[in-house]
């Protein structure tokens, strides 16, 4: 694994982190190509114990939590700076940790990347909430640094112990 | 307090109709729904209110019903068109014949009142 490049992925995770933990949404907005797929499934308790992961989520094209385009996403981030919408007015404060990134394939062009989120949300006096899970992206090479082309988020619960999922993960 | 919701499409609709609809339902109404987020403060603090000591002095008033009578449609249970407190009454409703029927057919012949 090139850790130079491993170096870059991180240093660009944790300016997204920042940006989205700061609530510049507009500038996060940019970190996204213009054909992003922002796709969260839901994660089902099975009966059996599944061959895989992905046995417990949701598809495309059934129930899930974001299945964003650049133009549904954009929506959604206009939404969080406006005055009456009540969920995030206060705004949630977060604080998203990115860890264990994982670089699973190179084509020169398109990074697939794997990584493990911790977003700790606080809101009001005292709602907390944690959302913790997996992210699958695919990262593509632009100028000096990357755009998210791809990103699958799977959560670590089946039915969501939060009110609602007002930020982004 | 966990919710669960239903989209309800037409069975005769397009595929179209019916891909648009799953995703504007949930883009809408979710728990990341661009409407319902704002919605779960709402949800729980109501609840929360109607558990205070004011809220159990007082008996809870159903009244707004309407008048106008149910739409006939081949589903089970009652239709109206307008926001009401038919939902609550019918499951109180519901939940009282429940308790006095003899036998579980007579709890299933009965319509909702």
């Amino acid at each position: 694994m090139d850790s130079h490049l491993r170096h870059r992925i991180e240093d660009f995770y944790y300016l997204e982190a920042e940006l989205l933990d700061d609530r510049k949404l507009r500038q996060w907005l940019d970190l996204l190509a213009d054909d992003i797929r922002y796709w969260m499934p839901i994660r089902h308790n099975t009966l059996e114990r599944p061959e895989n992961i992905g046995d417990e989520l949701s598809k495309p094209g059934e129930a899930y939590y974001f299945d964003d385009d650049k133009k549904s996403l954009k929506i959604r981030v206009e939404r969080a700076y406006a005055k009456n919408a009540w969920a995030e007015m206060p705004p949630s404060r977060t604080r998203h940790m990115i860890s264990n990134i994982r670089i699973k394939k190179d084509d020169g062009n398109e990074i697939e990347v794997h990584s493990n989120f911790i977003v700790y949300r606080t809101r009001l006096e005292t709602d907390q909430d944690m959302f913790i899970g997996e992210r699958q992206d695919v990262l593509r090479r632009v100028d000096n640094g990357f755009k998210i082309v791809k990103r699958t988020i799977i959560l670590d619960q089946s039915v969501l112990t939060a009110k609602n999922i007002s930020v982004f993960l | 307090m966990e919710i669960w919701s239903w989209a309800i499409v037409d069975k005769a609709a397009s595929a179209e109709i019916k891909e648009r609809m799953r995703f504007v339902s949930q883009y809408r109404f979710s728990p990341t729904g661009v409407f319902e987020q704002d919605d779960m403060d709402n949800w729980a603090q109501v609840t929360s209110a109607a558990k205070s000591l004011i809220g159990r002095r007082y008996p809870a008033n159903y009244q707004m019903t309407g008048n106008e009578p149910p739409v006939e449609l081949d589903l089970r249970g009652r239709v109206r068109n307008r926001f009401s407190d038919n939902n609550q009454l019918s499951m109180y409703m519901h939940w009282a014949k429940m308790l006095q029927a003899k036998n579980w057919s007579e709890v299933l012949s009965a319509q909702n009142g």
